[in-house]
Formats: structure tokens, sequence, C-alpha cells
């Protein structure tokens, strides 16, 4: 046979010593990271890190790994991580600092807590603790620690993500799915069995469309996205819809080559055909759904030539595509972060949703299917609500505000509203900004200079990181380094199946990990809780036992188990069988009970309860004046093959082969420009410009252009004015923070409008020099809840 | 060497393999078969390989090569990714002895890349379209 696993050389034992080696089987899920949580042996010699290679017997990723993984040694032996713990020792900017122990380092931030409550309380008439703001990154392993040390350490319900406008990054996706089924759906690749494709139940779906996302480069939510190629290779059809000519679309059946921002009309449109030409699955819609002859009205609306000249989309292929996607039995769609990032992002997911559920996908095997965290273990972005006293909950910044955060359908507070809070002290200003391992400025804020400028403002910045980054420059007092995932122990119960993170190098320098971190910050102001844990392992069987949510044995046995794969998330046709309602009845979690196609919740809060199309916030449409003076369409932050957002640029051999900022752009507009492969191209719109190479991708929409996001430069001048250049090709200089639909959710990250010029000697020059030179005063307000 | 005759009629470089190089020629008995309908350019073999073999950045063992994106003639989008090894292959030797596989097959995420015997590959490489075959550069350190 070809190809076949050595079962001698890798073995299922938790850890074995082989030729002078110490091999340890573990799962990495940051950092550096991903959002993927593949099988990794890492090879070890004296506590040092020689190689690594991918665990063949761990069905997620079958030996598979990537560059981030592949390239592990030369990630966590980078003379650039922090070693220390750091004081600031000069202005802040100044990338001026002193070495200090964590002893040190925990009472400068107890001194400062202690006068973020002082001013909290005296200036803003406040409780204390709620002038702590924690900020969170994307889903790894860095998700839960910050909202531990946030709420049960500091005492503050004020968490969120990196100003990362209106939480568009699956959240838009993920409530959606909560409100109108009560659980999230993922495509069914055989990815909850440990046979994989070899399982008796699952079933090759025989059409898989991929939605707004590139999963090869980007793995989305927990999904490693070359499963795809392993359907391709089985014979599945794919259906693409993206602006751009991805690999996948070059390999589709059918490419919708979509206008970003109008994902909910040309679902709307699939639906009208779906429903009009009669293919939808009568009996499963008659006995789950709700609302059905609404959606039936509502569709009307959108005919197919409607929807077609919205999406610039020829209508037969809407057709084609509609026809090919409800005939297939079953079909499965893989969606994605694009639509999340435009004001109808929850729209949009509504009405994805209601395709998968009228055409009897949802919950079967090879179609959508409904999972929940490995046994329960949920402890994420919540982690730690319980600590937080009503009281201070109704503490939260900017929650009101918004129905959905209001109701708890998230633990977060809405980005653009702290950002509001902290130009203009209303309710108050936050006093504290705790980093939990993200980059802000350098990777999801929208806006970002705007960001830049209103963080200046704020008294003290506490962050966590492992390498100096923009963001620790421009603002913190204190950084804590911190370990990296083949360093440290903990866990991931992200989808299936539960998984141990295994220390397997020795510790680098004094880093802790985040778990440690937790434990250490909890001891120092919250014995009382902390006290119970003489060890971060015993920490960690709390965790993932989640007070008799989670399983019934230790984090020691987890390690030894490596992974555990559980039976609920394995299960079809949950719904029917009474395993998704606390009561135990057959339905879903919602108050009817049934699937959400109207959404009587939205109607309470005064939203729309059927999907609808908005025009993105900048459109030739919309803003037509605005569009002759911004003739192209902007999309921001397609992703690098092989890199995390801001993450690995310091390493050669990632640089090798993503060298700087290359955005794409179509042609057409390259020979408008007199623009070659390679030159440099300014970026610009009303809120600023930025400048990136040019790369010339055949098959784009003409007017459409594609900036990189996350890039800086390590290797640059850290001290301001310069910061690493980060924002000289920062593709947020452009976006923006407060736009989102009336739900609250989604911003147009992804659809918005620009003009594109040559980089030339005359108009040449760091834009980083001149934002972080820019006076401190006066900020610009915008606020659009779309309709 | 070849007759002038011969070099007419077109140089056969195969038949004078042996005789033409300085070491001792063998028959080759291991392949990379590559199923290139479905390379992704994800660059994991090129950087596996790098790893293993401790290479600095820039200098490869294996290198992924691209033709397209393009539109045919037919109006139909092509867009091939071929991974090819280079001279600094070794086929990872010391691992394919120890009955491991190379690193940048172990790898490879979309799965496309098979290792073994050249008799077994060539009968793969029988089943479908697409797949190329390379032979490895078995000899010893002179």
């Amino acid at each position: 046979m070809i190809n076949e696993l050595n079962k001698d050389l890798y073995k299922t034992d938790w850890r074995w010593y082989e030729d002078g080696y110490e091999v340890t089987r573990t799962s990495v899920w940051t950092g550096p990271g991903c959002h993927n949580g593949c099988g990794v042996l890492a090879y070890t010699k004296d506590g040092t890190l020689e190689r690594v290679e991918g665990d063949p017997n761990f069905a997620y990723n079958q030996g598979r790994l990537c560059l981030r993984c592949i390239n592990m040694v030369e990630q966590i032996y980078n003379h650039d991580r922090m070693k220390w713990p750091l004081l600031l020792d000069g202005e802040k900017g100044s990338n001026k600092w002193k070495r200090v122990t964590w002893d040190e380092a925990l009472d400068f931030i107890e001194e400062a807590f202690q006068d973020c409550c002082r001013i909290i309380r005296d200036e803003f008439g406040g409780i204390g603790p709620e002038g702590v703001v924690a900020l969170s990154g994307t889903g790894r392993n860095a998700m839960w620690q910050g909202a531990m040390v946030l709420r049960t350490a500091f005492g503050s319900p004020n968490m969120s993500f990196g100003f990362l406008s209106a939480d568009s990054c699956y959240q838009p996706r993920m409530t959606a799915n909560l409100l109108q089924e009560g659980d999230c759906w993922i495509l069914d690749n055989a990815q909850l069995h440990p046979d994989r494709y070899n399982n008796a139940e699952w079933v090759k779906p025989e059409v898989v469309v991929v939605w707004a996302n590139q999963p090869l480069a980007s793995n989305p939510d927990g999904f490693m996205g070359h499963w795809l190629i392993d359907l391709m290779r089985m014979g599945t059809k794919f259906i693409v819809v993206d602006p751009a000519l991805t690999w996948l679309a070059s390999k589709a059946d059918i490419w919708l080559q979509i206008r970003p921002g109008t994902d909910c009309a040309l679902a709307l449109g699939m639906l009208n055909v779906i429903i009009n030409e009669d293919l939808y699955d009568h009996e499963w819609t008659e006995t789950w759904t709700y609302g059905f002859d609404s959606l039936v009205e509502r569709v009307q609306e959108y005919p197919v030539d409607k929807v077609a000249e919205i999406c610039w989309v020829d209508a037969q292929l809407i057709i084609d595509a509609a026809r090919m996607y409800a005939k297939a039995k079953p079909a499965g769609i893989q969606w994605g972060l694009a639509i999340d990032m435009q004001i109808s992002a929850m729209e949009a997911s509504n009405a994805i949703d209601d395709m998968v559920a009228i055409c009897g996908n949802l919950d079967v095997p090879g179609g959508n299917v409904l999972v929940r965290y490995a046994y329960n273990s949920s402890k994420k972005y919540g982690a730690g609500l319980e600590f937080i006293s009503p009281e201070m909950l109704d503490r939260r910044i900017g929650t009101t505000q918004s129905p959905i955060h209001k109701a708890g359908y998230t633990p977060f507070i809405p980005p653009d509203l702290l950002l509001e809070a902290m130009e203009t002290g209303v309710p108050y200003r936050p006093q504290l900004i705790w980093v939990e391992q993200t980059n802000p400025i350098a990777n999801m804020a929208g806006d970002a200079p705007r960001v830049y400028k209103a963080w200046k403002n704020i008294k003290y910045t506490i962050v966590a990181d492992y390498y100096l980054t923009p963001t620790a420059v421009a603002f913190a007092d204190c950084v804590l380094p911190m370990a990296m995932s083949i360093e440290r122990n903990s866990y991931r119960s992200w989808w299936q199946p539960l998984r141990t993170i295994t220390a397997s190098a020795g510790r680098y320098y004094e880093c802790k990990s985040d778990e440690e971190l937790v434990m250490a910050m909890g001891k120092r102001f919250n014995p009382e809780f902390y006290g119970q844990f003489e060890t971060t392992e015993d920490f960690l069987t709390w965790m993932i036992q989640d007070e008799g949510n989670g399983v019934d044995y230790t984090f020691q046995d987890l390690r030894e188990k490596v992974y555990d794969w559980w039976d609920w998330n394995e299960t079809y046709r949950k719904y029917e069988k009474g395993l998704l309602r606390e009561d135990g009845n057959p339905g879903f979690v919602t108050a009817t009970g049934l699937f959400e196609i109207y959404s009587p919740l939205f109607d309470v809060w005064g939203f729309d309860p059927l999907p609808h199309h908005m025009e993105p916030y900048e459109s030739p449409y919309r803003t037509p004046e605005l569009y002759k003076e911004y003739p192209l369409i902007y999309t921001s932050g397609h992703r690098h093959i092989g890199l995390f957002h801001s993450e690995h640029r310091q390493l050669p051999h990632m640089r090798q082969i993503h060298p700087t900022a290359i955005c794409d752009i179509s042609p057409e507009l390259a020979e408008e420009l007199g623009v070659l492969e390679g030159d440099w191209v300014w970026f610009e719109n009303p809120r600023g410009k930025c400048k990136q190479k040019a790369h010339i991708a055949p098959g784009l929409i003409p007017n459409l252009v594609r900036a990189r996001h996350g890039w800086w430069f390590p290797e640059e001048e850290a001290a301001e004015p310069h910061l690493y250049g980060v924002f000289d090709c920062n593709a947020n200089n452009l976006t923006t923070m407060g736009v989102y639909g009336p739900t609250h959710y989604g911003a147009p990250y992804k659809s918005t409008l620009c003009k594109c010029y040559k980089v030339t000697p005359e108009n040449d020059h760091s834009e980083s020099e001149l934002i972080t030179t820019q006076p401190l005063t006066g900020f610009h307000f915008t606020r659009f809840e779309g309709v | 060497m070849p007759t002038a005759e011969e070099m007419n009629r077109g140089f056969d470089a195969v038949k004078y393999w042996a005789e033409f190089k300085d070491y001792n020629a063998k028959p080759v008995q291991h392949g990379l078969l590559i199923d290139y309908e479905f390379c992704t350019n994800c660059h994991s073999c090129e950087l596996a390989c790098q790893m293993h073999l401790g290479l600095p950045a820039e200098q490869w063992g294996i290198k992924t090569l691209e033709y397209g994106p393009i539109k045919d003639v037919n109006g139909k989008w092509e867009w091939t990714y071929v991974p090819m090894p280079t001279d600094l292959c070794d086929g990872c030797a010391d691992r394919t002895k120890e009955g491991r596989l190379p690193m940048c097959v172990h790898h490879c995420q979309a799965g496309v890349m098979f290792y073994g015997p050249i008799e077994e590959l060539a009968k793969k490489a029988a089943e479908k379209p697409k797949m190329v075959l390379f032979t490895l550069d078995e000899r010893e350190e002179a």
C-alpha cells in the first residue's frame, strides 16, 4: 500500500521515547495560532523542541499540517520573543522598557487597578472595577483567559474583541443560528467522527456551497479548509460564492461572482427559485419550521432578475445554483467571514440558514450539523460571567443600546460603543485596558487611526503577548511575556473532540501561559476563589469539568486520553430525538420549539423578523456621488495561506512566502493605472489611505480591489512616530467604526469604496509617521445603524 | 557516448545516463507521485522540506510551480500547481529507511503526494488523469 501509517513509529500513547527524543502528542491551538486544533507530535531533547510532525493518529488533521505548525521551531526560538515582564521606562510609544520580575509587574497592575477604581468612583460616580476593559483576539486558546482575568480577578463586566467593529467575525452567523434554531451548525465533513469518512452514518455531500470564504487559507471557525479537497476528490460538486477567483472558484461547477455586501439578496434570490419551483423539503418544512408562509411572501420581493442586478451575478447562474443546491441530497454550506463583514450580516445569515433548513439539510449526514462544545465544556468568552453581580452587569458599556446584547445573547460589549465611551467619557472612560493576545491597531480594529487616537486617552494598558507589537509599544505600561502552545498545558473543547494541549517543550525564559496568568492574577486579586487550586492543572480540571456540565475526569486524565470524541456531537437529527431541549422534547431550543424562519424575537426587538437586503453603507447605489470620486469597491482581509492575521511577521521562513502586504487588483484596473506586477499603489477614501504592493489578479470584478490586513513590520523602527510602520500598509485606515446593521451586527470591512493610484517618489511617505504625530484632541463621530 | 547518427535521431539521455555520469548508476527504486489536479499551493511541502533539511529561507528542496489562473480558449478557468523536487531533494532517505514518509508527503494538506516503489506508483498513476511521477535521486554521495 502507498502512504499507509506506520503504527510502530506513530503510537497512540500520549508520550513515548525514541532515539533520544521525548515525543509528545498534543494539539496546537495558539499561539501562534489559528482556528484549527491540529494534532502535533513534538520531538524534544532536554526540553528543547527539535522538530514537529503532524500526528497521523488524530482524525482531525490525519498527519497534515500547515505552515504555522511546521514552522514551530523557528517560531518558539525566535529572538524577538518577549523573555521577561517589562515596565515602561519612558513616554508611551518610546519603546523604552525596564525588565522587572513577575511580582513587580503584578504590584504595578494592582496599583493601576486601584487608581482605576478610584477614578471611576470619583470622576464618573461608578463602582470602580468596571473601569477595566479586557480585549480578546479571535477564537484561539486565548479566548477565555482574558475573560477570566477580567471577570474573576478584576470583577469587571466589560469584555470585548479588539475593536472588531460590530463583532464582525462569526458572531453574526452564530447569533443568527442561536436565534433561529438555538444551536450553531457547521458543514458535515465527517470531522465529528473519529473514523471520519469510514463512518457508517456519514454521507458525502453531493454539493457543497462555499459561501463567502476561502477555507484553504482561512481554516475558518474550526474547519480545516483542506477537508474540502477530500470531498472534491470524492466527487462532491462545488458552488463558490466569492467576488474573487479563488483556487476553489476556479475548480467550482458554479462560481457566483458576487458584489460584496449583497449576500442576503443572493440568498433571497436563490430562495425565490427554491420556493417558486417547489424544490424545498415539504415534510421537513411543515414539521419543523415556524413562519414559512411569511418567507414565501418575502421572496416574491426578490425575483431573480432583480437579485442579479443587485449582486452583479448572471441571473441564469443564480437559478442554476439554486436548483443544484436544492436538488442535491444532501447538500452542505460552508459559510464564512465575508457574510459577517457587511451591514446585512445578520440578515444574510438568516437567509442562508433558511436555505439549509427548508431544503432538509439541517443536522443530517453530509449537510449542516448542529454542534456544541465537546462535553458541553463551554467556558469561552463568557467564562466567569457568574462572578459578576446584576448591579455590575448593568454597568456594561453600550449594552443597553443593543437589544441582542441586552438580552444576553453575547458576552461581549459592543466594540463601537466602547470606542465612543473612550472618546467621550460617556457613560465613563475606561481607565485600564487589559489586552490578552490581541493586536488591534495592526489587525482587527476598524478605522485603526481613530482607535489609535482614542486609546491614547486611556491611562493604563497591560498587554500579554508573545512579542512586542505596535499595540504594546503605542499604549502599554506593562507587557507580560506569554508561553506558546507547545510550551503550555491547556485544552480545547471547541466542537469536536475534546483535546488536550500538553506542554512538551521547556519554558522560554520567564514566559507564563495564559492559564498561569489567570492563576497568578486570580491568586493576587481573588484568593478566596483561586485558593482552592494548588496548581494550574487543578484549575484546568475545574474548567473542563465546568461545574458538572463538562467531563467527570481530571486534566491529567485528558492529557493521557489526548482526544475524547463526544457521542452527542456524532449524533444526527438531534431535534427528532429530543437531544437539544432541556425538557427532552423533540424540537429546537427556541420559544416555539421550531426552526424560526420568522423571528418573533426580532419582532419584539423592533427588527424586521425576516431577512431583507440592505445596500452596503458606501456603494454605487446608496452613495452614487461618493462612487464617482471613489469608483472602486474595497474589500479587506482575504487570508494569507499559512499566516494568521498579524502574526508570524518575524519569521524569515514565513516572509519568504508572504514578504509584504500584497493586494489584488484586476488586470483592467492595472492597465488603466499603468500598474505593473509588484508596483506599489495607494488605496484612499475619505477616512484614510494605505499603500500595498500590487498583484494583478485575473478573475476579479474589474473595479474591485482586495487589500491585505494585519501588516506591520517587526524589522522596522518600533518607537513612535514609526511604530513598526503599522499604519503604512494598514487596510483599516479605510474602514469604519460605528457603522453596522440595525441588529448592531456586521460592519462593512469587506464592502466599502476607495480610489487607487500609483505610489510615486513624489507622493510616497510613511502614513504611520503622519498618524502617530497627529494632534490627539477631538474625534470624528460616525454612527450608522443601517436600513 | 552517442554517435553523431544517434544524436541526429534525438539524444536518448536515459540510454546513456550511466555512461555519461560519473557514478554508479542503479535503477531508481522510489518516486514521488503527485495528483496535481488537486494541489492547492498551500506551501506545506516546501516548508516541511526546508525544516527537515535545515535550509534557510529561499532555498528549496521542493517548490511549487504555477500555471494560471488563466481563462483558456474555451472560456474555462485553469489554475494548476505542480510541486517539483529540486537538486536539494534527497528523498528524505534517512526518514524512509526508518519507515517514515518524506516530510512533504507526510504533511501535504491536500493529500495529493504519494511515496513508494516506482512500479506501484506507476500503477497508481494510471488510475486517473493529471498525475505526475518524479523519480527520486537516490545516488549516494561520492
